[in-house]
């Protein structure tokens, strides 16, 4: 405290002239402590005059911040699409006001409003969180529901509120219907005391002075929940309250015997009065201390003055005592408090409370000005100085300032221009309110609840200071950042430490320009979450203009859009991946026009068409028709068939090269439509299929080949279907061979056809076919289609045609090799019998002598004629006449004739089975084959066993000869006994009959042919049924009755035909159509003699 | 031996042949009949006395039918052989054709005695010696 030092100093006075000097002493010390105590309590009252007016402040801010967020909320919730359809008359809306009722208290539950409520057109609540308002409650006549139906959200507060009777704060908000206009308003009160209790408990002015809402008219809206009653009741005071709100200036008036100080400040949103008010005393009591103990110390001084004359020293010493104490006093005051020039602001002298807030040292301190420490920027020094110089003083100015221990603290200051010496002085005391300031804002727990409110959005809420370069964090920061909204307390710097550093430049700069033009700011970008991740966010914001236009404050929401990025992203690397498929594809796509030119194509189309790559063929393919179609008629057709079926269409088509070859593709092909309903692209793929086609073709030519082979082999062949056994495809052999015509067969079974004569053989071959997948040399006894028999080997093969499996057969016609193979074998046959036959007919014939001739010689001994005989018996005394008749009449003599006669006719047997290896060529000479006949016939009429079995003259002879025959070789009685075989058989055959052959004929023809003579014998007897001609020929094989035949008469003529005479010897009969015996000898030269 | 009487000389190795033929042939007067059962014993017979006709079996064990009648026909032990035989396959060489020897005088077992006897009786300048 220079001041009193300087003013100490000046005493110097001499001993001689002490009570002079004394007592100006004694007048200067009583001058300047009255000087002081008036500038203290000057400062003081300033300084309590600042604090009030900080909190009042604080509160309006606060109080304008909160209702904006429900005015905010308010208008979030009312474009809910429920509400629009509750305030419809249709039956939706009945159902959608039920569904608004239910969302109505969900919402007040969040607990940011006490009741909303949805009024319609005239001002009827529909639906409400709190069912009994419904149809009640009618707000016509309320200006905020008349200010919303028009359009604008409003806020309006009443001492007594229509449904609580308590004071509300109403937030009103238009509904609006689809074509924008106003169809109803949603409501919502909140009891005033609610929401300000949180605000003003936090307000408290020593133990007296506290803060409270007023509403126009003067009525108490709301009081701290601590205050006693009447402790904030202005009465009738409270219109000149209210009248000085806003001028920085006090308003005292008596209340309950005891002088209070107001303060008040409207609150523009909700037109509240917001009062701060504290007993008077209460406020002035520091500055009163300080000047009674300024003024006691210099009256203390002056009375020791008095008392002690003479005491100088003493006296001088009191004095340097009092000023210690004033020193003390400014050194530990708790307020900062500095002297310093007017003129230039450099400081003359600081206090330690000064010195310890900034972490300072007195030397550090004086001679730097405020700009130097960086407590005031320098244009607001020298709007500082400028005031003090204008006004002589300064009050409750603001300024935030970084102390020792790192924190930015809240500062208000006032200053007067002190008048030292020659100097002009500023002497200012500055008051620390951060504390004040934060427990203001400690008080705003709501914001929690907001917050909840908020968190379901996936919101971040941000609140920026930019005056105080302090930024609020709330809503879901945990989900969306990683961090709670405290630990991201700090200025703007904080949110751009956590921009991403690829968004910093771009995001800063737009920042920045919505911040000059204070308007709105809509940006994505990525954040930086606690754990290092970043997340993708859509924040949007607003810059709120202070009075002087520049923007103070910025709102904002930060939405998580990670997702819908992520999903953006994913959909880039789709059609990152279809591009890659689009170019890469062996397929050539592509979009053209209607019109006839590409939108895009791959470069494979490019490669097909034969350009170099897809560039130069856009470049080059101006008109699609023209440019890359042989005839224009070619795309048109393309168009024509899209026009039919737009959604797609498959066709093959001739393309042209660019060096003009064609070029055969299969063309995909659909329309697409645009935004106005038009089909003008066409969207495709092109496949190259020259190379297919060129093997079609080949595969074609072949098929033809083979087909022919199929057609015209030699060998009869078939196809048959597996599945159905139908014939699908036939040869010109197999109709030739079978005697069908080929629509006859086709899709026929050979079942049907009636080709196998045994069905079970075709069974077996189906089978073996099935198992073996191939049968070779199958032998089947078939019929043509005329009946007439065939022998044919089937050789075939599966083969799948079509994926279906099919037979394919070649049948091969064995019928004469089979004939000529049953020859063979039975000329074998024959041979081996005359092997045999000549083996064992020595030794059969020398019994059949004994037999023989022991008949013989039995029918020669007893002969009466025969003189030895006659000369025995006589010995004897027999009469053989006796004897003889004897034989005659017990038939003695006729078993030994039948003993004789089978000896003889076994020995024929022998015999005939001698000729099978006869050879008898040495009896051969030349022939007339007709005389042979004839003998035979003469013979046959003759002939003792044809007598005796039936009457050959009955049948009626044809001789049919031709004229000049050539003469024959041959051996005539061999012949000759064929013939009358063959003659005694049909005359037996017929006579055997049953019925009886009506008129037996046998008809001989002999012809004659270029190398041979053929002979025919033909009956019409009963003929003969297959097996039997089968076995006809065979030796021992008879019909006759047992004792009749020997089974050998065929076989030996056959024998002697073929083996004999090298000729052919067969047989054709019917049953019941007689059978003609036919056999051919050969003219051969060499063996005429 | 009676004068004028034909020698006959049955050859065969079955005895009930021989003893029908012997026996049948004896039944008339005018031969003078033999017989043996092996060629070996007919040729000692024959050097023994010759005969004028030989009934011969063609298959005999030991010696054959036919080498019998060629060294019989050399030795001129007999002037004419008939052949009795139940073979098939007979065929007349030369060399017996060369003894006089045709197809008439061959006889397959079984033979008819009736027309041995015949062929015998036709012999001539039986008894004639």
């Amino acid at each position: 405290m220079k001041l009193f030092s300087a003013a100490s100093r000046q005493g110097s006075f001499p001993n001689r002239t002490l009570y002079p000097v004394l007592l100006a002493v004694f007048a200067g010390v009583l001058l300047s402590t009255l000087l002081a105590y008036l500038y203290i309590r000057d400062a003081m009252e300033d300084l309590a005059l600042g604090q009030t007016a900080q909190a009042l402040h604080f509160l309006d801010r606060e109080v304008m911040s909160r209702t904006r967020e429900l005015s905010f909320l308010l208008d979030l919730w009312s474009h809910e699409e429920v509400f629009r359809l509750s305030l419809d008359d249709s039956r939706l809306g009945v159902t959608a006001r039920a569904a608004a009722n239910r969302r109505l208290s969900e919402l007040a539950g969040s607990g940011a409003f006490d009741r909303i409520y949805l009024v319609d057109a005239e001002g009827t609540a529909v639906a409400a969180s709190d069912p009994d308002m419904v149809r009640t409650v009618n707000v016509a006549d309320r200006s905020f529901f008349q200010r919303s139906m028009q359009g604008s959200p409003a806020l309006e507060s009443f001492s007594a509120g229509r449904y609580s009777g308590q004071p509300v704060l109403v937030a009103a908000a238009p509904v609006h219907g689809p074509d924008g206009t106003g169809r109803g308003v949603l409501a919502a009160t909140l009891d005033i005391a609610r929401l300000s209790r949180g605000l003003l408990d936090g307000v408290r002015i020593g133990r007296t002075g506290g803060a409270y809402v007023l509403d126009s008219q003067g009525a108490v809206l709301a009081v701290p929940s601590w205050a006693e009653p009447g402790q904030f009741s202005p009465g009738e005071n409270a219109a000149r309250i209210i009248a000085a709100e806003g001028q920085g200036r006090t308003v005292q008036y008596l209340s309950r015997d005891v002088e209070r100080t107001a303060q008040s400040l409207r609150n523009p949103q909700t037109g509240w009065s917001l009062v701060v008010e504290a007993d008077l005393a209460e406020v002035l009591r520091p500055a009163g201390r300080v000047a009674g103990l300024s003024g006691a110390v210099s009256l203390g001084a002056l009375f020791l003055v008095l008392i002690s004359l003479g005491a100088l020293r003493r006296a001088m010493a009191s004095l340097a005592r009092s000023e210690a104490n004033f020193r003390t006093i400014f050194e530990s005051a708790p307020y900062s408090i500095t002297l310093s020039r007017l003129e230039d602001g450099v400081f003359l002298d600081a206090n330690r409370t000064f010195l310890d807030n900034l972490g300072l040292d007195r030397e550090q301190v004086v001679g730097k000005t405020s700009v130097d420490l960086g407590i005031l920027r320098a244009e607001e020094m020298e709007a500082v100085s400028a005031l003090l110089a204008r006004d002589g003083r300064l009050r409750n100015a603001e300024a935030t300032v970084r102390h020792s221990d790192g924190k930015l603290h809240h500062i208000i200051y006032s200053a007067h221009r002190v008048p030292l010496g020659s100097q002009d002085t500023v002497l200012a005391i500055t008051a620390d309110v951060t504390g004040q300031k934060e427990a203001v804002m400690q008080a705003f727990r709501w914001r929690q609840k907001f917050e909840v409110i908020a968190s379901a959005a996936q919101h971040v809420f941000f609140d920026c200071d930019l005056v105080a370069d302090a930024v609020a964090w709330s809503g879901s920061t945990r989900e969306v950042l990683g961090y709670d909204g405290d630990e991201l307390r700090g200025g703007l710097a904080r949110w751009e430490g956590m921009l991403h550093p690829d968004d910093r430049n771009p995001v800063l700069e737009r920042f920045g320009e919505a911040r000059r033009e204070c308007g709105r700011f809509d940006a994505e970008y990525r954040l930086r979450r606690r754990d290092g991740e970043y997340v993708y966010v859509h924040e949007k914001g607003v810059f709120i203009p202070g009075e002087d236009g520049r923007a103070v404050q910025v709102l904002g929401v930060i939405q998580d859009v990670t997702g819908r990025k992520q999903a953006e992203m994913a959909l880039e690397a789709s059609e990152k991946k279809y591009r890659a498929i689009f170019n890469n594809a062996p397929i050539g796509i592509f979009r053209s026009t209607t019109d006839g030119s590409f939108v895009e194509a791959n470069p494979s189309l490019a490669r097909m068409l034969g350009f170099p790559d897809r560039e130069s063929m856009l470049a080059h393919a101006a008109d699609l028709a023209r440019d890359i179609y042989p005839d224009p008629a070619g795309r048109a057709r393309l168009l024509g068939a899209l026009r039919t079926s737009p959604a797609g269409v498959s066709m093959e088509v001739e393309f042209r090269r660019r060096d003009g070859a064609p070029f055969f593709a299969i063309l995909n092909a659909a329309l697409q439509r645009d935004a106005a309903g038009d089909s003008t692209i066409l969207d495709g793929t092109i496949e190259d299929i020259t190379e297919r086609r060129r093997a079609q073709d080949a595969l074609r030519q072949s098929e033809e080949k083979f087909s022919q082979l199929f057609r015209l082999s030699p060998d009869s062949s078939i196809l048959v279907d597996l599945d159905t056994q139908k014939l699908v495809d036939v040869n010109d052999a197999y109709l030739d061979l079978f005697g069908f015509v080929r629509e006859e067969v086709l899709g026929r079974t050979s079942q049907e056809l009636n080709v196998y004569v045994d069905s079970s053989r075709r069974e077996e071959l189906y089978g073996r076919l099935q198992g073996d997948g191939q049968v070779d040399n199958f032998e089947i006894e078939a019929r043509r289609k005329d009946g007439s028999p065939l022998i044919v080997l089937l050789s075939c093969r599966i083969l799948a045609i079509d994926g279906a499996p099919h037979m394919l057969g070649v049948f091969r016609n064995i019928t004469e090799t089979k004939r000529m193979q049953e020859m063979m074998i039975q000329t074998e046959k024959m041979i081996s019998v005359g092997g045999i036959a000549a083996g064992i007919a020595h030794e059969i014939n020398n019994p059949l002598g004994i037999v023989l001739q022991a008949s013989q010689n039995l029918m020669q001994r007893t002969r009466a004629d025969f003189p030895k005989n006659r000369e025995a018996a006589e010995k004897l005394g027999l009469d053989l006449g006796l004897l003889e008749k004897y034989m005659q009449a017990r038939k003695l003599d006729m078993f030994l004739q039948d003993i004789r006669t089978a000896a003889v006719r076994a020995s024929d047997i022998i015999r005939h089975m001698l000729d099978f290896s006869r050879r008898s060529e040495s009896k051969r000479k030349v022939c007339d084959v007709c005389d042979i006949a004839d003998k035979a016939l003469t013979l046959a009429g003759s002939d003792y066993d044809l007598k005796k079995h039936y009457d050959f003259k009955r049948i009626r002879i044809v001789r049919e000869y031709d004229e000049g025959l050539p003469a024959i070789n041959c051996t005539e009685t061999e012949i000759e006994q064929v013939l009358l075989n063959l003659f005694r058989n049909a005359a037996q055959a017929m006579a055997m009959a049953d019925p009886p052959v009506a008129e037996p004929r046998i008809a001989v023809r002999v012809q004659g042919l270029p190398d041979r003579v053929r002979i025919e014998i033909e009956d019409n007897g009963p003929g003969m049924p297959p097996e039997v001609q089968r076995r006809i020929f065979e030796p021992f094989f008879t019909t006759k009755p047992l004792g009749l035949g020997t089974g050998l008469g065929l076989s030996v003529s056959y024998f002697i035909v073929t083996k004999g005479h090298g000729g052919r010897m067969a047989v054709r009969s019917e049953p019941g159509a007689g059978t003609c015996f036919s056999l051919e000898l050969p003219v051969d030269e060499t063996r005429e003699e | 031996m009676e004068p004028g009487r034909t020698r006959v000389l049955i050859i065969d190795d079955e005895p009930p042949i021989r003893r029908l033929l012997l026996n049948y042939l004896e039944d008339y007067d005018e031969f003078e009949v033999r017989s043996a059962r092996s060629a070996e014993m007919a040729l000692e017979e024959l050097r023994r006395e010759p005969a004028d006709v030989a009934v011969v079996d063609m298959r005999l064990p030991g010696m054959s039918g036919e080498s019998f009648i060629l060294a019989a026909g050399r030795e001129g032990l007999c002037r004419r052989f008939l052949l009795h035989t139940g073979s098939v396959d007979l065929v007349l060489s030369d060399d017996i054709r060369g003894l006089g020897v045709t197809e008439k005088d061959v006889f397959l077992k079984p033979a008819d005695m009736d027309e041995l006897l015949e062929r015998i009786r036709e012999t001539p300048g039986a008894g004639g010696r």
